[in-house]
Parts: C-alpha cells; structure tokens; sequence
C-alpha cells in the first residue's frame, strides 16, 4: 500500500448496494483514497460535482438514470475523469472504451481491483488520454 | 431416393437379401439340373447350396471392398459385381455337373443365363427392397413428425406465462436449498468468522452464483430428441395398386426371362411356348382384377387395395397351373411338374417386387414430400417457441439480476475483501451480519420472484 500524497486521490464509488460500496470504500480507502459514496445515478453527478474525482468506480445498473447519461455528466465536470465500470454482466455496456475507461465484472477480486485502479490513475493513462 | 442411392445403396449386397434369394434360385437350380444324370436324388441340392454361397460369397465379398470407398457404390460397379457372381455361379454349377454327373459342364449356357436372370431380376429386387424399407422408415418418421407437431403447441400468451412461471419455480426450487443452507452456515458463525469461514463462504456464494447464471442460461429444460421408428409390414404394404398394367407387363416379362430358357433347353420349344401361355394368361389376370375392380368399386381398390392384389396372384398362379396342366400344347412330364411351383414362386416374387418398386416409389415420394412440410412446420414452430423461452429466460435474467446476482456478487466481494484484510472481531460480526442480511434479502426476492404473477408486474424489479 503507497504512502498518500499531501493531497489524496479522490475516488468516487457509485454503486446502489450499500454492501457493494462499504467493501469497496474499506479497500480503496486502505489504498491511501479518499472515497466518497453515491447511491444512485443523480447523487453519482452530485457528488462528483463536488468533490471532482480523480476516479469512478461505476455499477451500470443503478435507479436513477442510464450509465450513459452518467458518463456524459460525470465528461461534462471532468473530461479526463477515470471511470472503472463494475457489471454483473460478461461484457462492458457499448461506448466504455478508451485509456480511461475500465470494465470488470462482478463479483471482483480485490488484486484485480487494485490494479484496475491503479492502470487508470497511473500517468501514461493520462497521457494517453491527452489534453481535454 | 435416386436409383443409384437405390441399387449402390445396402441392398445391393445385404446377406439377408441373398439368404432370401436361396429358396427360388434353389427351385431354379433343381428345375435346370432335373436332366442332370446325378448319382444321387440329392446332388442337386448341394449344387444348388454350393452355387448360391458361392455367389452369395462374391456379392457380400464384392460389396465390402467397393462400400470403403463409396458409402453409395456406383452402378456400373454393382452390376460388376452381380455380374461376376452370376459368372461364378454358371462356373461353379457347370464344375458340379462335369465332376459329379460326368456330363458336358455347358459353362456358357449355364452363365448366360445367370447373366440373364440378374439382370434381369437383381436391380428390380434390390430397388423393390430399398424402395420398401425406405417406405418404412419415411412412415416412422411422418409418425414421429406428426407427433412432435402435435406436442409441440405454439406457445400463447398463456402458456408464455406458463413458460416464464416454470422457469422461475425451476430457478427458485434450485437455489432455494443452497441459500438456506448458506444462511444457516452465517448465522452459526456469525461471531467466530476467521479468515478460513470466510473463504469456505466465498467459496459456496461463487459457487451459487455460477450455478444462478447457468441456470438462467439453460432454464428451458428438456432437450428434444427425436426418435427414430421404422413402420410394420403391414403398414408398409397399406398402398393402394397403380399401374397394374406396367406392373403385370414385368410380372410375366421376369417370369419369362427366369424360366424359359430352362423349359426350352429342357423340354423343348413346346413346352416354351406352352410356358409362354401360361405366363402372359397369369400376367393379363394379374393387370386385369385390380383394373376391373377399380372401375367397378375405386373405393375398394384404394382401401384394400393390397387384398385384391393378393386375390389377382392367387388367380393369375391358379391360371397359369391349370394352363401347364391342361393346356395340350405340350404333354406335361414328371420332371416338367417341377416348372409349375417354380412359375408360382416367380410370379409371387416379381409382383411383390414390381409392386414394390412401382407403388412404393410413387407413395414414397408423396411421403416425402408430406415429411418435408411437417418437419418444415415443426422447425418453425420449434423457433418460434425457443425464441419465447429464450426471451422469457432473459426476462427472468434482468429479474432477478440485482436482486439476486447483484446481491450475490456483493457478498462475495464482501468475504474475499474481507479474507485480505485484518480486521477486529466487531468489523467481522459486522461483514457477516451485513452478509446474512443480504443473503436473507436474496431468499425473500427469491420466494416473491417465483410466488408472483407472471403477468403481472414484475414484483422485485428494479
């Protein structure tokens, strides 16, 4: 586990599964994040707008809008925001493509998780995303 | 069925086909060797025996090296190989005479007529017996069609309530065990969860939730197969007469080739045309009943069809006896008596045969046709009703995705996050109560998802 920076990474986890985001706060939290939690897809666009994530970790099905609409929002506040989606399904939904989209299917193993992470933080993914 | 396909197909050197053949050519043989000076009463059975194993022995011999490498044999190669079993039959019965008998073995009499009679008679029995049992398997298959058809009701709208019903309770009934048992497993170990009962619960929740996504993939149930039935005898043989004309016309042209030469090498050209009699009165009484009654009574004709066709043998061999007997073109012998059975036999085989080979080949095809539609209509109906199960499948799918898998997936993550970390016994009794109350949740869902009306909406869908 790395030492936190001054200032943390901010990770964002959307999930509708309270069990879901406490498991996946307690990790990234244990990986130096600063984690904040949304419920559903408003709150999802609500939260980021406050607290700009470096970093979603995003459930496809979730109340409240598609996972497109939210992609599009969450682009609109961060155009070089990571977006790491979690499914129950085999495939990623169309359009999670590109450095800084990830997709992975639940349930995750935590070493999968954590490298998922830490490819889309990790500076040659945000250069190979390039300047908004 | 092509004539290829007919006669290179297995027919053309099935040994039971041959054992059938022993009885007639063993008529044949004592008819040809009545003037044969044979030392004893029963050498020309043994000859008989002798000439057809030998053929017999050519064709099956014949057949096996051409069928690896034709699953059909082509037919100049079967007619190759009938032929070379005629030849050898002519040599082996010529051998016989010369050796046993002391006489002029006539190789070339004798193989000309078994040339002549093969020809003549082989390809017609082979296609007749093909034609046949391919009726047989065609009626089989109409059978099993017309069932499935039958069984295989478009689904409505209730039976795709019905449908999406059975799948739930057959999901439900499947998981419920494993669910309760998982509860059971949480709630003892609740307050003692190590990091050993945390895998052993991950590893029966991944276990579950493989078993969900492969019952939601394969909920339809039983697999259709489809039977294979051949028709009885009798079934088989239900066809009513066609052209009793043609078929009576090769009746008495077979009848001829088989016997005549015989009767004339043996008896003498009286008695060939005496034999002529006979056969082509047998032939007109075989052509004439079935048209007659067909004039006077059709509905007889098509439903006992093959009764009148019987009678119309009975008579035709009736004729030709009493014409042999008493016709007074030629003196009938002792030795000549021998041509009245073998004349019976000839006639009842080749109107089997020619019957076999005319009707059936016409009923055949309209058989075929019949089987081509009904499984034209099962294949429909069976996309059709798949495409309900497949679309009622993914409806219980998206159903039970959060509720049930999503869940799932949840507590796994929970317990395998869980085994990594090191965390106090509260934060354990913690996971695992949170872990129960979501295993509990997906045992209620479960309970409502199969309890509920699938028509109406859908109780836990989110």
């Amino acid at each position: 586990m790395s030492a936190p920076e001054t200032v943390r990474t901010t990770v964002l986890v959307a999930d509708d599964d309270a069990l879901v985001r406490g498991v996946l706060r307690m990790a990234l939290t244990r990986l130096g994040f600063e984690v904040h939690e949304a419920a559903d897809a408003t709150q999802t666009v609500e939260v980021a707008r406050e607290c700009y994530p470096a970093l979603v970790v995003l459930d496809v099905n979730m109340p409240g809008g598609s996972i497109h609409d939210t992609l599009d929002a969450l682009r609109d506040i961060n155009p070089e925001i990571a977006v790491l989606v979690l499914s129950g399904e085999a495939g990623p939904p169309s359009d999670i493509t590109g450095p800084l989209c990830a997709f992975a299917r639940k349930p995750i193993e935590l070493d999968d998780l954590v490298a998922l992470v830490h490819r889309l933080l990790s500076p040659q993914a945000q250069r190979q995303a390039g300047p908004s | 069925m092509t004539v290829r396909e007919a006669l290179g197909g297995p027919w053309a050197a099935h040994w039971l086909f041959l054992v059938g053949l022993l009885p007639p050519t063993t008529l044949l043989v004592l008819l040809q060797e009545s003037t044969t000076p044979y030392p004893e009463w029963w050498w020309p059975l043994v000859s008989a025996t002798v000439q057809h194993v030998v053929a017999g022995a050519t064709i099956v011999l014949g057949g096996a090296i051409a069928r690896r490498r034709h699953d059909i044999i082509p037919l100049p190669t079967v007619f190759a190989i009938w032929a070379i079993a005629a030849f050898a039959r002519g040599y082996a019965a010529g051998v016989i005479a010369e050796r046993v008998a002391g006489v002029d073995p006539q190789f070339a009499t004798r193989i000309a007529i078994w040339l002549l009679a093969s020809v003549v008679w082989l390809p017609a029995m082979v296609y007749a017996v093909a034609q046949f049992e391919r009726r047989r398997a065609l009626l089989g298959a109409i059978a099993v069609a017309e069932d499935a058809v039958h069984s295989e009701q478009p689904h409505t709208d209730e039976t795709r309530a019905l449908v999406q019903q059975q799948l739930r309770h057959a999901v439900a009934d499947s998981l419920a065990p494993a669910l309760n048992d998982l509860q059971a497993s949480l709630e003892a170990t609740r307050d003692s969860l190590d990091r050993a009962s945390v895998a052993e619960l991950s590893l029966r929740l991944s276990r579950l939730h493989d078993h969900t996504a492969d019952l939601l993939e394969s909920a339809d149930g039983v697999a259709a197969t489809t039977p294979v039935i051949r028709a009885g005898l009798r079934q088989a043989l239900d066809v009513p007469p066609r052209l009793p004309w043609l078929s009576a016309a090769l009746v008495t042209g077979s009848t001829v080739v088989l016997v005549l030469f015989d009767v004339w090498r043996i008896f003498g050209p009286l008695a060939a045309v005496e034999l002529m009699v006979a056969t082509i009165a047998a032939g007109l009484v075989l052509g004439l009943v079935p048209t007659i009654v067909g004039a006077v009574r059709p509905s007889l004709l098509t439903q006992h069809g093959q009764r009148i066709n019987a009678v119309a043998l009975v008579l035709s061999i009736a004729v030709s006896g009493y014409l042999m007997l008493n016709s007074g073109i030629d003196p009938i012998t002792w030795h000549g008596m021998l041509v009245v059975p073998l004349l019976a036999v000839s006639l009842t085989i080749a109107s089997a045969m020619y019957y076999s080979a005319i009707v059936m080949a016409d009923a055949n095809a309209e058989a075929h046709a019949r089987l081509s539609v009904l499984q034209a209509d099962l294949a429909e109906l069976r996309a059709t009703n798949d495409h309900i199960v497949a679309r009622e499948r993914q409806r219980l799918s998206d159903l039970m995705h959060g509720p049930v898998q999503g869940r799932i997936a949840a507590c796994i993550m929970a317990l395998n996050f869980h085994s990594h970390a090191d965390t106090t016994v509260d934060q354990a009794r913690e996971l695992a109560t949170a872990v129960l109350d979501h295993v509990r949740a997906i045992a209620r869902d479960l309970d409502d998802i199969a309890a509920a009306d699938p028509r109406s909406p859908d109780p836990v869908d989110r």
